[in-house]
């Protein structure tokens, strides 16, 4: 009965009802989609810090983590390895030698984490192999003698990344639409090898129109990109026994990930391959890599159980790896509920404000109800009613909005790309794909009609404390 | 009597044009190495040198003393300016330390140093440790010669073998035909193109010995950019001990 007046009084003033149901809507919406859009985010860098990064749980000599010399391998390696082998929590596993060393080309050098790896093992446990550019060469398929796969960003300070203006790029600026003059004005460079970036687009400015650049000047530098795959690298670092070694590779394939630190510093190649030069014996690995069956509930029981049985070493789960990533799994949840309340807690002002005003407008017909009879508690419910009945329309009609908002752009995904690098520095993806979870719908839900209950206190109580003898006389 | 005679003398031009043939293809190698010893073939050696670092901005000037006893140890100690006085380097082998009196800190190079340019020049660390690799390391080949200077000089094209940890695509070395002296170098990269040439300039006796004493760098795609050294006096096989090569000594040194 009071849910039926309730019900019909909110669409008396249809405009004024609405605009409060819109407000709502879109409060509901931005902030959802908000939550979802950082869920997806965090959902990726959890993601690539786990299966690209750092694996679910990682076993080093404690040594190691103090200072970063190559004689502290880990400890009691084979048995470790029997013990992971025949453990049924363990999904896959891998193992690294880890080398800190000097890169350095004809034209540049950089400093850099040279890993040891089994390429077999290591597909299982990182999804690295994923991650070769366009034109980068292969992970490892190549056939020549001491491969290396190393980033995008490293091929950029050794500059092994030339630009060239090739016949084909040619070919494809022009079926893009490109005029005639454009072309010419390209095919005076035509097959001139430029080193940097920088010079290239000088080049470019210096033989192209403002017009063209601003059109065609992205695809250029994407077409122009050669990687110079097959290039030496030599490498010069301390060895087991502590003296200067050195030793070539040559590149094999180049990776871009989500994560500017990680591509700075990280290089692969086979464990045996720098195994001789630096001095190590068959069971010499800085790291074990583990990537456990199932996500996050055994993890701290598996690390307390290689704790106890190989205590000479140090075990760290992800959270501890990469902490920015452990961080956000553990409180964005929360996060995502203050966001929520921050904006429900606004929009409750707009809600008491409507709902005043609806209780004011209508003192002669509230008396006239206290006085055929209808209680205090019943006049306060119908109130309150009234409020939810307005907040949850908007909410849920703002969740159906951001729900499909999320469906949609969690397949499209949204580009960031105008600010990647300031993302990728922190290891964000500058492609947001928007996800969230089904609980975060019902837990919205509980907030919009806690929201309601608590301002419709003040209008309630407005109509309360009439007098139904002088409200009944107000014109 | 005559056959033996005609026998002999097509003897004798058969080992000549042998000789001959084996100069041009063998000693190749061999005029590289004699040019490597004029430098660091004599049992130890003693000098001062300056070193002007010419950048598009700026331009410095560091004075030294060197000392090197056979290929293994070198000390180096900075003269001038004042700034750097009393820096010191010793290299052992393949390692080097560095002595800074102003923090007081003898440092170990790490190989993440062994890159970067030596005191701010174009020389590197790792070109000053790595030193005679140009022999071993490369497979070498008479392309012509060439007059540089006024020297006669073979042109030596230089390329590394497979699997050594050189930079370089090629080096063509420039080597006068007296003295073997090291007149030109040029540094490719792999794909063939320049990166930085390296002058051997103004010729002059030196306790004996005829040497380039001016060595300027110039890489090739930097404007306006270049280092000189120029070596003002150096005195070979002085009676220099093991010992002298020491961490202990490095502090002492004036």
């Amino acid at each position: 009965m009071i849910w039926n007046i309730s019900w019909k009084n909110v669409w008396r003033n249809k405009s004024r009802s609405m605009i409060v149901v819109c407000a709502i809507t879109l409060g509901t919406t931005s902030g959802v989609f908000v939550a979802g859009m950082m869920n997806g985010w965090v959902d990726q860098r959890i993601h690539s810090a786990i299966h690209t990064e750092v694996s679910h749980i990682k076993v080093q000599n404690p040594e190691y983590l103090n200072n970063e010399e190559l004689k502290h391998t880990v400890p009691n390696f084979t048995e470790i390895s029997d013990f992971l082998n025949n453990s049924d929590e363990v999904k896959a596993w891998t193992k690294h030698t880890k080398i800190i060393a000097m890169a350095s080309t004809s034209r540049g050098s950089t400093a850099l984490t040279l890993k040891g790896i089994n390429i077999n093992e290591e597909m299982l446990v990182s999804d690295l192999n994923s991650f070769i550019v366009d034109n980068g060469g292969n992970y490892f398929e190549s056939d020549f003698k001491n491969p290396i796969v190393i980033s995008e960003k490293t091929a950029d300070q050794l500059r092994l990344i030339n630009y060239i203006i090739t016949q084909e790029l040619l070919d494809s600026i022009a079926k893009l639409g490109a005029n005639e003059s454009l072309i010419n004005s390209l095919s005076s460079i035509k097959d001139k090898r430029i080193i940097t970036e920088k010079k290239f687009k000088t080049e470019l400015k210096s033989i192209l129109k403002p017009n063209d650049i601003r059109n065609f000047g992205a695809e250029i530098m994407k077409l122009a990109k050669d990687y110079k795959i097959r290039s030496k690298i030599v490498f010069t670092f301390s060895g087991m026994n502590g003296e200067m070694s050195y030793q070539s590779f040559r590149v094999c394939g180049i990776y871009k990930t989500n994560n500017t630190m990680f591509d700075q510093f990280n290089a692969f190649v086979k464990a045996e391959d720098i195994a001789i030069t630096a001095g190590f014996q068959p069971n010499d690995y800085h790291e074990v890599n583990i990537i456990l069956n199932d996500d996050s509930e055994n993890l701290s029981s598996f690390k307390d159980v290689l704790n106890s049985n190989f205590n000479k070493t140090n075990v760290m789960t992800w959270k501890e790896l990469a902490p920015d990533a452990g961080m956000m799994a553990d409180f964005m949840t929360v996060y995502y509920y203050i966001i929520m309340g921050i904006i429900f807690f606004a929009l409750a002002f707009g809600i008491i404000n409507t709902m005043l005003m609806a209780v004011l407008e209508r003192i002669k017909e509230l008396g006239m109800l206290m006085a055929i009879g209808m209680n205090k508690k019943r006049v306060f419910s119908m109130i309150m009613m009234e409020t939810i009945f307005l907040t949850i329309v908007g909410s849920i009609a703002g969740m159906i909005l951001a729900g499909a908002l999320i469906g949609i752009f969690g397949k499209v995904g949204l580009n960031f790309s105008s600010v990647q690098e300031g993302f990728e520095a922190f290891g964000w993806s500058a492609m947001v794909y928007p996800s969230i979870d089904i609980s975060f719908f019902f837990g919205v839900t509980v907030m919009v009609i806690i929201v309601a209950i608590l301002s419709s206190i003040i209008p309630a109580q407005k109509a309360l404390k009439f007098n139904p003898v002088e409200a009944l006389r107000t014109e | 009597m005559r056959t033996i005679n005609v026998l002999k003398s097509g003897l004798l031009t058969v080992v000549i044009l042998f000789s001959l043939t084996t100069a041009f293809g063998q000693n190749a190698k061999e005029i590289i190495r004699k040019a490597d010893e004029k430098w660091n073939g004599e049992k130890s050696s003693q000098g001062t040198m300056t070193m002007t670092i010419v950048r598009p901005t700026w331009e410095r000037t560091i004075q030294f003393k060197i000392w090197t006893l056979e290929r293994d140890y070198s000390m180096t100690l900075i003269t001038a300016p004042a700034k750097e006085k009393g820096q010191a380097f010793l290299k052992h082998k393949t390692e080097m330390w560095n002595w800074m009196p102003s923090i007081s800190r003898m440092i170990k190079l790490p190989p993440s140093m062994m890159s970067n340019g030596w005191m701010g020049s174009d020389y590197t660390n790792d070109d000053i440790l790595k030193e005679s690799s140009i022999v071993v390391d490369f497979t070498h080949k008479i392309v012509g010669s060439e007059i540089i200077d006024g020297w006669d000089c073979w042109k030596i094209e230089m390329l590394p073998n497979e699997d050594a940890a050189v930079v370089w695509g090629k080096i063509i070395k420039w080597v006068s035909k007296d003295e073997y002296l090291m007149m030109k170098s040029e540094y490719f990269d792999e794909d063939e193109y320049l990166v930085k040439t390296e002058f051997g300039t103004d010729v002059k006796t030196m306790d004996g010995r005829k040497i380039t004493s001016r060595i300027e760098i110039i890489p090739a795609d930097k404007d306006n950019q270049k280092t000189i050294v120029v070596i003002d006096d150096i005195k070979f096989n002085v009676a220099i001990q093991n010992s002298f090569f020491s961490q202990q000594n490095m502090k002492r040194l004036r």
